[in-house]
């Protein structure tokens, strides 16, 4: 300390300042890659690959589109639900496993 | 109900690994197509079932085993009683376990214990006492269905963005789409235990849950219509999506209609619970009971994230140290060479740093712990 004073105010403020400008930055940087390096490590261990099924596990063909339209007006929008908005298979009856009639049934009864 | 050995009256379980009936008590093995129990009438309609009833979250649970869990599988609660013995519509069919409860456990070690962020309590917990196999309930569907979307996306259009809109219709057919048969299990988590491979399907016989429960489907035809139809409607706007060019796309309206084709089958699909407790809360991670694959996330602690930081950060600090010093004496130019070691160093730290932190505060927002909530819906909400 008092060997620096004396080399004159100057350049000890000059050295003191780089010393600690250069601390700072140092374990800035230290800061910086080690908090990279933790979520690097985090996100191998967070993350856990589960994926679901795509479209081509349950559907041979996928979807088959009838409508592809870009860049419609928003005013085409309710002709467009108009067509679209009926159920096609409304009239078909189907056969309904009794396991699942049992189960309407139990709940209608909570009710 | 229970089987016995035809050589020693003892209690035979089936054991996945060799896909056979075996006797506790002698070692015996039987095929269960070739074991007739007695009492059970193959030609019956039904079967019958113990049904226990978990006081304390309300989740039933069947099995024909006499030994009865000491817990309940979904809630982790003891308060498991019985509750009666019920006629039950038999299932159509069921894939057998194929992973043993070992290998179960094993994927799941594999799986998460070697992970640092993990409390080594859970990690104590990992025996196979907390494993238990269920049969799951699954309705297999073959479908017909059609959507109509109305997609809304960002275009790029003579350098300015426009929001364009799309209208996207179409059908699809879907053959052998599994849908969780049961209430209590979230859709959303059993999808992910998917794919099972039906081609292993064996007609329904009661001799396979040896050892093993089993859950009741019981849902309504309105619930798998919806829940079906929901599935689909999943699928379809994903591909509908993926035909439109442009930024932030998002389904603005959607129309969809569902025909599930005549009697959808009742399968039983085999699912390992690995059930825990952790500061109170329950927790449980899914095992795929014939793929072996691990659904589920595991509790963490801020406390080991730091200690990852901290190691890291030591190490970090103990080779730039290294490095620092390393330069300035070899090269001996503490002038320029400082002034230059500053810009590389700020340069790298701040990029690095940014990085640093996003990447954390996303994974912080991803990892949550797994609330019970999220995986079951309970019939009774729990008490504190
Ligand atoms: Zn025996
Ligand atoms: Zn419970």
């Amino acid at each position: 300390m008092t060997d620096m004073t004396i080399t004159g105010a100057a350049s000890f403020n000059e050295y003191f300042v780089i010393i600690i400008a250069t601390a700072v930055l140092f374990l800035f940087a230290c800061v910086g890659i080690s908090l990279y390096i933790t979520s690097r490590i985090l996100k191998k261990y967070t993350d856990f690959g589960e994926t679901e099924c795509s479209i081509h596990q349950y559907s041979a063909d996928g979807v088959r589109f009838k409508v592809n339209k870009d860049n419609v007006l928003p005013v085409e929008k309710e002709d467009f639900f108009l067509i679209y908005g009926e159920n096609p298979y409304e009239k078909i009856e189907r056969s309904i496993p009794e396991q699942l009639i049992r189960n309407s049934g139990k709940k209608d009864e909570h009710k | 109900m229970a089987v016995l050995c035809s050589n020693c009256s003892g209690r035979l379980i089936f054991n996945p690994a060799s896909q056979k009936l075996e006797c506790a008590a002698c070692g015996s093995m039987f095929s269960p197509e070739d074991v007739s129990d007695s009492m059970a009438d193959v030609h019956s309609k039904y079967y019958d079932t113990r049904v226990y009833t978990c006081a304390h979250c309300g989740a039933e649970v069947v099995t024909s085993d006499t030994e009865v869990s000491t817990f309940c599988v979904y809630c982790g609660n003891p308060a498991i009683n019985f509750s009666r013995i019920a006629k039950e519509y038999r299932p159509d069919g069921l894939i057998p376990f194929k992973i043993t409860k070992e290998e179960a456990l094993s994927r799941v070690k594999s799986k998460f214990l070697k992970n640092p962020i993990i409390p080594k309590e859970v990690k104590r917990k990992a025996v196979p006492e907390n494993i238990r196999g269920i049969y799951v309930p699954y309705w297999i569907i073959n479908a017909r269905f059609t959507e109509a979307s109305y997609i809304s996306g960002d275009v790029e259009y003579d350098e300015c963005k426009e929001k364009w809109f799309f209208q996207r219709a179409g059908n699809c057919n879907f053959k052998n789409m599994p849908i969780d048969g049961s209430n209590i299990l979230n859709d959303s988590v059993s999808m992910k235990l998917e794919p099972y491979y039906f081609d292993a399907a064996v007609d329904f016989d009661e001799d396979y849950l040896n050892g093993f429960y089993s859950n009741i489907s019981d849902m309504s035809y309105s619930d798998l219509r919806s829940s079906a139809a929901f599935r689909c409607h999943d699928f379809f706007s994903k591909e509908s999506l993926k035909t439109v060019i442009a930024d932030n796309r998002m389904v603005e309206d959607t129309v969809y209609w569902i025909d599930i084709q005549d009697d959808p089958l009742y399968l039983m699909l085999p699912v390992w619970f690995f059930t825990f407790i952790y500061k109170g809360e329950p927790h449980t991670i899914l095992i795929n009971g014939q793929t072996g694959k691990v659904v589920g996330t595991m509790p963490w602690e801020k406390k080991r994230i730091m200690s990852v930081f901290w190691s890291t950060f030591f190490l970090v600090l103990a080779v730039m140290t290294a490095l620092f010093f390393g330069i300035v004496f070899n090269l001996g130019g503490l002038e320029n060479l400082y002034n230059l070691l500053i810009v590389i160093i700020l340069i790298v730290a701040s990029g690095v740093f940014t990085s640093g932190i996003v990447g954390l505060n996303k994974i912080m927002k991803n990892i949550k712990l797994t609330k019970e909530e999220d995986i079951f819906r309970f019939v009774k909400k729990r008490q504190a």
